[in-house]
């Protein structure tokens, strides 16, 4: 007998339907599983097997054909274990077909007959959801990531008897309950707040126009002025993620394989700090299933690339694409897959390989011919799509020892949130979240910029041979100057505060 | 230790009537064919066809007798049954695989002993 069982599969972030067709035949017993499965499907018969037989089925000798539609796209994951053993099971006759063409089925499944928990649950439903389907059976494990999809009638379920007497009707099993999205504020998380950076006042303001705006910032200083630290108190003042940015950002981490059951969703702004002798493939995403890379991870939220002269030019130039478009597009022989990479890319290097060139602190004992060697790691090409420069020098130890406490994350993330409030009312039903992010009609469009601006913008591009992407970057920064200020118009301060964090003191 | 002809065709006679006892209909005995291997005993198991293979061991041996059939000897018995089910035209009947293992105690029946594409 042939039963038809309805699936999804993933392709990118997005998710794609497959038919398990399972005919059972009469004739010498085997199990054959086509339609181009991945070795992890091929092993998905040992594991079928036996989770029929421990939850006592019987895993009837009989020639059994499974078939994957559409059968030209190769398969991976373990997915389809759940919907395999329903298939065998009502092609056996030994459950009811009488349901299944209503529901969509996904699973992994231990030797057991459990149910596991499988990776990308949220895509795949959405996915399905739009292509009309209203009913899931789900592990137990994704029932909380599941929950947030609205209008899907989800069934997380634990074990294979479980899916069988729920599909038999004889378990009555309740769907899982819609859970609303809380961007979850509550206390600093993070065990480090602005107010711990004593000093560093001009750093802390790039540092928060650049938060607020999505700009991206290279701080430059040497060892020991508060860089990293500065760096880890970003997520403190990032504003909290609306609910599009957060589905957004699970669905990358679920085909990752990084959300936790318990949580469901990411709702905090993603914080990603690759090591230096991160690979091009783990920064930019591929290998063989085309995994998203850290840029992707860090969608909608921060890379941080600590001592970012250390990292290979190889890898730092293919951010290039991702800087400025925002997403990657990911080429393998099988496939192509683009994933979003809208992220604000922080990064922090010492002026010289001694780190002192500039400072006040200690003279530097780098040759002219080091110090060239040490900038020409980082390309022109990357340095041109950074907003913001900051130095940040040594601080004073009277600036330590003072018991005045900057200005903590709280009343920064407020301001923050103040400007992002500006910009999602701003851009409401575009893609364009951020300033950083907008297009050059945008600009044009919400930029005006006065007599007097304009002039300084002319001053500045002759004086400092800006590039064309260095002046509608400036025009971005100024943007969130005014935004941060309240202001409706860009005023001449902000395009000359902008000017001065786009052009670094050696260049002048 | 050595088996004599005599205590192969003996098992076999033993795995029959086991069989018969627990109301399996015997088919057929020893099928051979040349080029290919051997069919110990076939039977019917209601619809089903049973192909059984006997094993002889001593009690007390080293090993259960079901280890002792190789995959190249599953593969064997699966090619001439295939012949055979072609044959007798039985080929859109199930099929099942047995071993049944003869010792001085008595006969011990491993239903499903394996598949056929022996996994």
């Amino acid at each position: 007998m042939l039963a038809v069982i309805k699936s999804y599969a993933l392709e990118g972030i997005e998710g794609y339907p497959v038919d398990i067709e399972v005919d059972v035949q009469s004739g010498i017993p085997g199990f054959d599983i086509v339609g181009l499965p991945g070795s992890s499907i091929k092993e998905a018969r040992n594991r079928v097997r036996s989770a029929i037989r421990n939850s006592s089925f019987d895993f009837m000798p009989r020639k059994v054909t499974v078939n994957l539609a559409p059968a030209d796209t190769e398969k991976n994951g373990s997915a389809f274990d759940l919907p395999i053993a329903v298939g065998f099971l009502a092609g056996t006759e030994q459950i009811p077909d009488a349901a299944l063409k209503d529901y969509v089925i996904i699973g992994e499944l231990s030797l057991d007959g459990g149910v596991r928990r499988v990776n990308g649950i949220l895509p795949l439903l959405i996915s399905a959801l739009m292509a009309g389907h209203k009913k899931f059976i789900v592990p137990r494990d994704n029932a909380k990531e599941a929950s947030y999809i609205l209008g899907a009638e989800v069934y997380a379920l634990q074990t294979l008897s479980e899916v069988c007497s729920f599909l038999g009707g004889i378990l009555d099993s309740k769907p899982v309950e819609h859970s609303e999205y809380s961007s979850d504020p509550g206390v600093n998380k993070y065990g480090i707040d602005l107010s711990d950076v004593k000093g560093q006042n001009a750093a802390k303001r790039a540092l928060e126009i650049a938060v607020a705006g999505g700009h991206n910032l290279l701080m430059c200083g040497p060892p020991g002025a508060g860089k990293t630290m500065l760096a880890k108190c970003v997520p403190t003042i990032m504003p909290d993620m609306t609910f599009e940015e957060a589905i957004e950002t699970t669905k990358i981490h679920s085909v990752a394989g990084c959300t936790d059951s318990e949580q469901g969703v990411i709702t905090l702004r993603p914080f990603r700090t690759p090591h230096h002798t991160a690979s091009l493939i783990s920064m930019i995403g591929g290998g063989p299933n085309s995994k998203p890379g850290e840029v992707s991870l860090a969608h909608n939220g921060v890379l941080f690339l600590d001592e970012m002269p250390e990292y290979q030019s190889k890898t730092l130039e293919t951010l290039r694409q991702p800087l400025e478009d925002g997403f990657i597009t990911v080429t393998r022989i099988h496939r192509v897959i683009e994933y979003p990479a809208g992220f604000m890319l922080i990064a922090s290097m010492n002026p010289c390989p001694c780190g002192y060139d500039g400072s006040r602190i200690k003279e530097c004992t780098c040759t002219p011919l080091e110090k060239r060697r040490y900038k020409s790691r980082i390309s022109g090409p990357l340095l041109d799509r950074i907003d913001i420069y900051a130095d940040v020098d040594g601080v004073d130890y009277s600036d330590l020892k003072t018991g005045i406490p900057g200005e903590n994350s709280a009343a920064v993330k407020a301001r923050v949130e103040k400007a992002r409030r500006i910009q999602r009312e701003r851009f409401a039903g575009t893609l364009t979240h951020t300033n950083a992010r907008m297009s050059n009609a945008q600009i044009k469009k919400f930029c005006t910029l006065t007599p007097g601006c304009d002039r300084l913008v002319e001053i500045a591009f002759d004086r400092f041979k800006l590039s064309a992407r260095g002046v509608s970057r400036i025009i971005k920064t100024a943007r969130t100057i005014a935004d941060l200020r309240g202001g409706a118009e860009i005023c001449e301060t902000d395009i000359a505060e902008a000017i001065q964090y786009r052009v670094r003191e050696t260049e002048a | 230790m050595t088996y004599s002809a005599a205590d192969g065709i003996l098992a076999e006679v033993q795995a029959g009537e086991y069989l018969e006892k627990k109301g399996y209909r015997i088919l057929d005995r020893n099928i051979a064919y040349k080029g290919a291997g051997e069919l110990d005993i076939v039977c019917e198991d209601k619809k089903t066809i049973v192909v059984v293979e006997v094993r002889y061991r001593k009690d007390g041996e080293y090993g259960s007798p079901l280890e002792s059939i190789t995959k190249p000897k599953m593969r064997r018995i699966i090619r001439t049954a295939e012949r055979y089910l072609a044959e007798r035209k039985l080929y859109d009947r199930p099929v099942r695989f047995d071993v049944v293992c003869v010792t001085d105690r008595g006969c011990e029946h491993v239903v499903n002993a394996f598949y056929g594409d022996f996994y």
